[in-house]
């Protein structure tokens, strides 16, 4: 046995007289570098590592169907309330998403199918790539509840209304398109609003006094500023906090990192009950 | 991984978002089928979609940043082999003593009279995985999270409950290992 608890048989097998050095064992293990750069004896298991390392296949993400309905039921049987009252349920970056981040979040769908995985990816994502597309670049996404996504014939309205809820997307839809020159400014919901307001001239100030849906906030708010991820988005605002961090330190999250505040159904085994699958070091 | 958008996507699919919730899917389930596949080959892909109907019951309330997500769904799926082995009550790998018959035997290329000048760039991830997965199994699960999950040491030791010096341990001794292996098979770069 060495120093390092590695046994003398394990030794015998090594066809060079030295052991890798761990700082080659540990580059191999993060993932720096390239195989041709580290030892020559350990470039096998670099290729070896790449290799599990490489983009997906269609079979790897077959079964996205399978979770997509998980995550429709689920989301779909959560208690009703917008998806604005439940962004107001503090959670890391919900209020501090900004153009930029957002934006780059269409992106990240993007580069996720890019490359090698797209066409992977290309038969079974494309009404969600463009929803996300729509939630990134316009506002009336973000007003997809969770039973929104759920297909036609759950009793939603065909298409807004300018009264209620509803009228709040819908002014920050108008917003989006009346700076973007989006045709759907022609839409059926588009011509309501104006009509509602009394004039396109009107809209703004319409708009202005819609009350954010469910929370009664008080009319006043410029058109399109919902403090959602993407109405941010939409509107160039800087995010209050830096991209890809929790507005919480980081390793004190309101509940501990990694693990739900509040995990529905029966408790599950504890990570760390030394289980290890009941295999030794080696 | 997603990176500095994780927060973002992360949000959007808590608030039902499909789209953003396939970004996180599509980043997660490769990696975490692949470390089912050396860990539970048999029903990785059963636990797979099995770990995802967890993860989906419990997305609204998951706070934290993309490593804490990356270590909660492995350690989610973890859960689900436990679960699953405990039902079963059988090991989840074969052993070393197994390694030269059944696997390396089992792999095209990776033996035999022109094993020697396999050329490495065309290995398949399912051939790398199988190789890993002949490796004691602390050691293939271990080298598994780590390169695959891309979780560092620390959340290694954390999610399996062992010391992270002997995390890192394992992890050396998994590569030492699969280079001796890959020698003893002929594969040359």
């Amino acid at each position: 046995m060495t120093d390092d608890g590695v046994s003398d048989r394990e030794m015998t097998r090594f066809p060079w007289p030295t052991q890798p050095e761990v700082g080659a064992l540990d580059a191999l293990l993060s993932g720096c570098g390239k195989p041709e750069d580290g030892p020559a004896e350990l470039r096998p298991v670099a290729e070896v590592l790449l290799a599990l390392q490489a983009p997906p296949d269609q079979r790897e993400v077959a079964r996205w169907g399978e979770a997509l309905t998980a995550y429709r039921a689920t989301m779909a049987g959560l208690p009703r309330m917008s998806s604005r009252s439940r962004s107001r349920r503090p959670k890391p970056n919900a209020s501090a998403l900004g153009a930029k981040l957002a934006a780059a979040a269409g992106a990240a769908v993007i580069t996720a199918f890019g490359g090698g995985i797209a066409a992977a990816y290309t038969g079974s994502l494309p009404a969600s790539l463009q929803r996300f597309a729509h939630v990134t670049i316009a506002a009336p996404a973000v007003h997809s509840s969770p039973a929104a996504a759920i297909p036609r014939g759950t009793g939603h309205p065909a298409r807004p209304s300018v009264t209620g809820g509803a009228a709040f997307g819908l002014c920050n839809a108008y917003q989006h398109a009346e700076e973007h020159g989006a045709a759907s400014q022609r839409s059926v919901a588009f011509r309501n609003l104006v009509k509602a307001a009394g004039g396109a001239g009107r809209v703004a100030a319409y708009c202005a006094a819609v009350p954010h849906p469910g929370t009664g906030t008080p009319p006043g708010r410029r058109v399109g500023q919902t403090g959602s991820p993407t109405a941010a988005a939409s509107h160039g605002r800087k995010p209050t906090a830096p991209p890809g961090k929790p507005s919480k330190p980081p390793g004190k999250p309101t509940a501990p990192p990694g693990k739900p505040t509040a995990p529905p159904g029966k408790p599950s085994t504890p990570p760390g009950n030394g289980n290890g699958n009941g295999n030794g070091g080696g | 991984m997603i990176g500095e958008n994780f927060a973002a996507v992360l949000s959007a699919a808590q608030q039902g978002d499909e789209a953003a919730f396939a970004t996180l899917w599509h980043d997660g389930q490769p990696a975490l089928l692949r470390y089912l596949h050396v860990i539970a080959p048999e029903t990785a892909d059963d636990l797979a979609a099995e770990t995802w109907t967890h993860v989906v019951r419990s997305l609204v309330t998951f706070r934290g940043n993309e490593r804490n997500w990356r270590a909660w769904l492995f350690t989610t799926a973890r859960r689900r082999v436990i679960d699953q082995t405990r039902q079963l009550m059988r090991r989840p790998a074969t052993s070393l003593e197994a390694l030269p018959d059944t696997v390396l035997a089992g792999l095209p290329g990776l033996r035999g009279a022109d094993a020697a000048d396999l050329a490495l760039e065309n290995l398949a991830t399912r051939a790398a995985m199988e190789v890993i997965a002949a490796l004691p199994p602390m050691q293939a699960e271990v080298i598994m999270l780590r390169v695959v999950a891309g979780l560092d040491t620390e959340e290694v030791a954390r999610l399996l409950g062992r010391s992270p010096g002997a995390i890192r341990v394992a992890a050396h001794r998994g590569l030492q290992r699969l280079a001796s292996l890959l020698a003893e098979a002929g594969v040359t770069q």
